[in-house]
């Protein structure tokens, strides 16, 4: 069994990773491993019907380049909508983790 | 929102290239698996190592491929289309099934569609050319006469009424006089044709909005007791009369003796804000004192209909409250109707709507209605039997499907969409039903209604699909829901299709209902019937059959009675020459075509307090006696010794003598008209009740009196020819139309009827009634015996087993169809028992369309009973000979 990544957030974590800059497919789950020091175990492929749902939704861009090694592939870019969703998103994330931190942890204020 | 539309867009564009876009997506998967391999290589892994554990860290590349694809499609939408193919083809393969779904479905939603088309026009639409119709309001008028009786709110009401309305009345923009459309004589000469002509207000159109077809419509100075006589004229009779053409503008036409001006033509389909549409629309100030009566302004009478146009923010209640109030306040005519009060209620012109009672026909379209919804409803219960027989044999197919993985929800989805499919398709050939059925019905119902649209229109149509999307889901989702229920690998392990059901008590369930709805359209059914029969044989105390009376008028009515009288003579004269006339008389007036009403007063029986009893009154003759036919109960006739000098004598009619003197003999009683002053007349005879005006009146009582002892100026009625015919009097009427054709270079008018036609306007609820709930009551009980054969014929296919083994241990025919009819027999007995309850229930409803019958009665019951039993016993014939017939060695092999 494989830790589930919560509804949305691999959208969120393509966005974050997007925000340094455009990227591919490859780019992307390299991304993700190192800044995640491996602990969200995801089948690398599950990234390609998220990349299909963040474009739909307006966040993300994509077009065909060609690589530092001369290889065709598909680069992703964040668009306005999807930085603004980003910014929502971090800031209701933060809120939450806050309150969950002053239950779990006993915390006041 | 935004977001959607963005949604939406990219799935479109995506849809649109999604051949390009697939090759993309698997050369970016391919190069990332690549690259994850070039990883593990470097790593130190071996080629196929290195290429396992890409594809290990990659996961289900097809499956994520086909979850990328979601996002270039309309998911649900290519998932419907796709049930929908699936679904016809399901149908295309079963036609058998699908042809007797789709019919039973035509069958009932087309009743509905028809009686829908009737009652829509007629209750449940605002009648057609009316601007913001929410706001004008019929005045309706309820009548309190202490100690007496009180009216139901009726639209009735006086023109005097209907004038103190309009002038001091704040609460409508305006309040407009009209008269329900009556018979004119078009043109001059005994021959003219009849029109129906409407006096109105001269803002009548205006206050409804209407614009003219042609020419213009009244102005204020056209509505003035000295302004030239005008007339609009329907859109139909433009057609007729004037073939459409705008020389009718300006052209005169001649109705009833008067001369108007046609200035203008109404819209197709106006009829102002009745459903009885008038031909004619004259203004009434120039001709009310002609046309109504002298005074036509006072408050004796009520002839008038009054609608109104509320002013803006002024609500119904408080319109109510101030027209009550103005009526109130009006000097009242006391001694002649006592202190009435009336109270105005005023009422949306969509009839269904109003405060007033409503006629026999807009009652009996409403019947109709729920009588075409139990219709409907059987055509259900129908459909879902067959679905569920017909899944019973798809069982193994649901189970494959649902082992592969469809999600239930989409099952029964689809299923339903199976049973959406007939029940468009039903609603579609119920529309081809309803295109002839509803005219032939609006005929039928509502002759004298011109209908603004055709029978078939969008919001008949709109009725129609509602009504198959019901069907399809009441009839659909049970068994759909029944059958993916199914325990996948039970049905997939048995070889043979799974018979074991779970859906017996359903199908059960829906044979009981079926079989209670045909027994209440059938009581129903049974009852009008009855009534049909008993009001043709109602004995109506004279012989009706072989009768003409012709009355005839002037154009200007300045005869003298003497004058009158010798012309009748003539008439009669004539009319006696003619071949298969019997006997000609003249008479005052006869049952049936109205009749005098007097006081009287009985020195033998003094009156109770207020009490004031009447009799109606005819003058007779010996001969006139014997031509009407009267029939003599006890005592003698009048005779020709009865004359001016002998004392007074008179008939009673056996109703008079149960009110007057119950219990005892009649006989030579006294009885005084109008005072106490006045002579005796004695009672020296009793005859046959008859009816004074109508078949449904209540029965009266009535004296015939010698019209040799009467003063013979003192009668309201202008006098008739009445003839006794040897042959048909409706073949008879022409000839007698003919010989009094010429007699009189001034006649106007010849009224020539056969007395029994007078009465066809009454059959004709009672006759719908029993047509459309025979019609109904047939085919529920069709759709019920399918229901039971279906049943039957397959429990008998299910038994086949059993069956041989019983026939192989020596059962015989009889206990084999014993084994399988007994089901049968409980059920129906079962719906039996509930229809004669429901319908007992529901009798009420029709309780006052009837005639001398009851839905309670007991033969309507037994009728419907032993009709089903009989349809019963013959939907179960086949599958019984098929039972008797199994041949114990096939059938237990084939186990």
């Amino acid at each position: 069994m494989r830790d589930e990544l919560l509804p949305g957030t691999l959208d969120m974590l393509i966005l974050k990773a997007l925000t340094l800059a455009p990227m591919h497919g490859y780019a992307i789950a390299q991304h993700l491993q190192q800044v995640s020091k491996d602990v969200l175990r995801v089948e690398e492929g599950s990234l390609y019907p998220a990349l299909q749902r963040v474009q739909a939704k307006g966040w993300v861009k994509s077009e065909w380049r060609e690589t530092p090694n001369r290889r065709r592939a598909r680069y992703y870019t964040i668009t306005a909508a999807g930085r603004k969703r980003l910014g929502d998103e971090m800031q209701s994330y933060q809120r939450m983790a806050a309150a969950i931190q002053r239950v779990l942890l006993g915390q006041k204020g | 929102m935004l977001e959607l539309m963005r949604t939406l867009a990219f799935r479109a564009r995506s849809w649109v290239r999604r051949g390009a876009l697939d090759t993309e997506l698997a050369e970016e998967m391919r190069l990332h698996r690549e690259l994850l391999e070039a990883d593990a290589r470097r790593a130190g892994l071996s080629e196929d190592a290195a290429r396992q554990a890409a594809a290990l860290k990659f996961g289900n590349a097809t499956v994520l491929r086909e979850r990328s694809r979601d996002w270039w499609s309309f998911g649900w939408l290519e998932a419907a289309a796709q049930d929908v193919r699936y679904a016809a083809r399901f149908l295309r393969r079963s036609p058998g099934f699908t042809v007797v779904a789709i019919l039973s479905l035509a069958l009932g939603i087309g009743a509905n569609a028809a009686v829908f088309t009737v009652i829509d026009g007629l209750l449940l639409k605002p009648p057609a050319h009316i601007v913001d119709p929410g706001r004008v309001v019929n005045i309706n008028v309820l009548r309190d006469y202490p100690g007496q009786r009180q009216t139901p709110y009726t639209p009735a009401l006086s023109f005097g009424d209907v004038y103190a309305l309009r002038e001091s009345a704040t609460s409508f923009e305006s309040v407009v006089a009209f008269s329900r459309p009556s018979l004119v004589r078009l043109g001059r000469g005994p021959d003219a044709p009849r029109i129906k002509e409407s006096k109105v207000s001269g803002d009548f159109f205006q206050v409804l909005g209407v614009r003219p077809a042609a020419g213009r419509f009244f102005q204020p100075e056209d509505d003035v007791p000295s302004a030239e006589r005008t007339a609009v004229i329907s859109y139909g009779f433009w057609q007729r009369h004037f073939a459409g053409t705008h020389a009718a503008i300006g052209s005169r036409i001649t109705t009833s003796g008067l001369d108007f001006t046609v200035i203008g033509v109404a819209p197709r389909g106006f009829s102002g804000v009745v459903l009885d549409a008038a031909d004619v629309w004259v203004p009434l100030e120039p001709i009310g004192d002609v046309r109504i009566w002298q005074n036509w302004k006072n408050r004796r009478g009520f002839a008038a209909r009054a609608f109104a146009r509320l002013r803006n923010g002024v609500t119904p209640e408080a319109a109510s409250a101030e027209a009550t109030l103005i009526l109130q306040r009006l000097p009242d005519d006391t001694a002649r109707y006592g202190a009435v009060t009336e109270t105005v209620q005023v009422g949306s012109i969509i009839p269904a709507r109003g405060p007033a009672v409503q006629g026999a026909d807009v009652i009996v379209s409403m019947r109709l209605g729920q009588a075409s919804a139990l219709v409907l409803l059987a055509a259900c219960a129908n459909l879902a039997t067959l679905l569920l027989l017909r899944a019973l044999t798809r069982r193994r197919e649901i189970a494959v499907r649902m082992a592969v993985g469809i999600s239930r929800r989409r099952l029964v989805g689809q299923l339903l969409l199976e049973s959406l499919l007939l029940s468009l398709a039903g609603a579609l050939a119920a529309l081809i039903a309803a295109r002839w059925g509803g005219s032939a019905l609006r005929g039928l119902v509502f002759p004298q209604a011109t209908w603004a649209t055709g029978p078939v229109d969008g919001r008949v149509f709109g009725f129609a699909v509602l009504c198959a999307i019901v069907v399809a889901l009441l009839a659909g989702l049970a068994p759909a829901v029944r059958l993916t229920r199914a325990d996948v690998a039970v049905a997939l392990r048995s070889a043979a299709p799974q018979l074991t059901v779970s859906t017996g008590r359903l199908r059960q369930a829906l044979l009981v209902l079926q079989v209670a709805l045909s027994v209440v359209l059938m009581v129903g059914a049974t009852a009008f019937v009855q009534s049909v029969r008993r009001a043709h044989a109602f004995d109506m105390g004279y012989d009706l059959d072989r009768l003409v009376v012709g009355r005839m008028f002037l154009e200007s009515d300045t005869q003298s009675t003497a004058g009158r009288t010798a012309m009748l003579d003539e008439a009669a004269r004539r009319v006696a020459r003619l071949p298969g006339v019997a006997r000609v008389v003249v008479a005052p007036v006869v049952p049936l075509l109205g009749s005098s009403s007097r006081g009287v007063v009985l020195p033998d029986r003094p009156p109770r307090p207020d009490e004031r009893l009447f009799v109606g009154v005819y003058d007779v003759t010996p001969e006139l006696i014997e031509t009407l036919g009267l029939r003599l109960v006890s005592g003698r006739w009048i005779q020709s010794g009865d004359v001016r000098g002998a004392p007074p004598v008179l008939l009673a009619t056996e109703e008079m003598a149960r009110r007057f003197w119950p219990g005892q003999s009649p006989l030579g009683r006294c009885v005084k008209f109008g005072s106490d002053t006045a002579p005796c007349h004695e009672v020296v005879g009793v005859v046959r009740d008859v009816r004074t005006m109508e078949l449904r009146e209540e029965t009266l009582p009535v004296a015939f009196l010698a019209a040799a002892q009467q003063r013979s100026d003192n009668s309201f009625f202008t006098g008739m020819v009445v003839a006794r015919t040897s042959r048909d009097a409706e073949e008879m009427a022409p000839a007698v139309r003919d010989v009094l054709r010429g007699l009189h270079p001034d006649l106007a008018s010849l009224e020539i009827r056969p007395l029994a036609a007078l009465l066809e306007r009454e059959y004709q609820p009672l006759r719908l009634g029993a047509t459309m709930f025979g019609v109904f009551a047939l085919l529920a009980i069709l759709l019920a015996g399918v229901g039971l054969y279906g049943i039957l014929a397959f429990s008998v296919a299910q038994r086949t087993g059993e069956i041989g083994i019983r026939t192989a241990l020596g059962a015989r025919a009889k206990d084999l169809i014993a084994l399988v009819s007994g089901e049968a027999i409980r059920l129906v007995t079962f719906g039996l028992v509930i229809g004669a309850a429901a319908s007992w229930l529901a009798a009420r409803t029709v309780e006052g369309l009837l005639f001398n019958s009851s839905a309670r009665a007991t033969s309507p019951y037994v009728i419907a009973g032993l009709l089903l039993l009989a349809v019963a016993a013959a939907a179960s014939a086949v599958p019984m000979r098929r039972a008797a017939k199994v041949d114990p060695v096939t059938a237990l092999r084939a186990e």
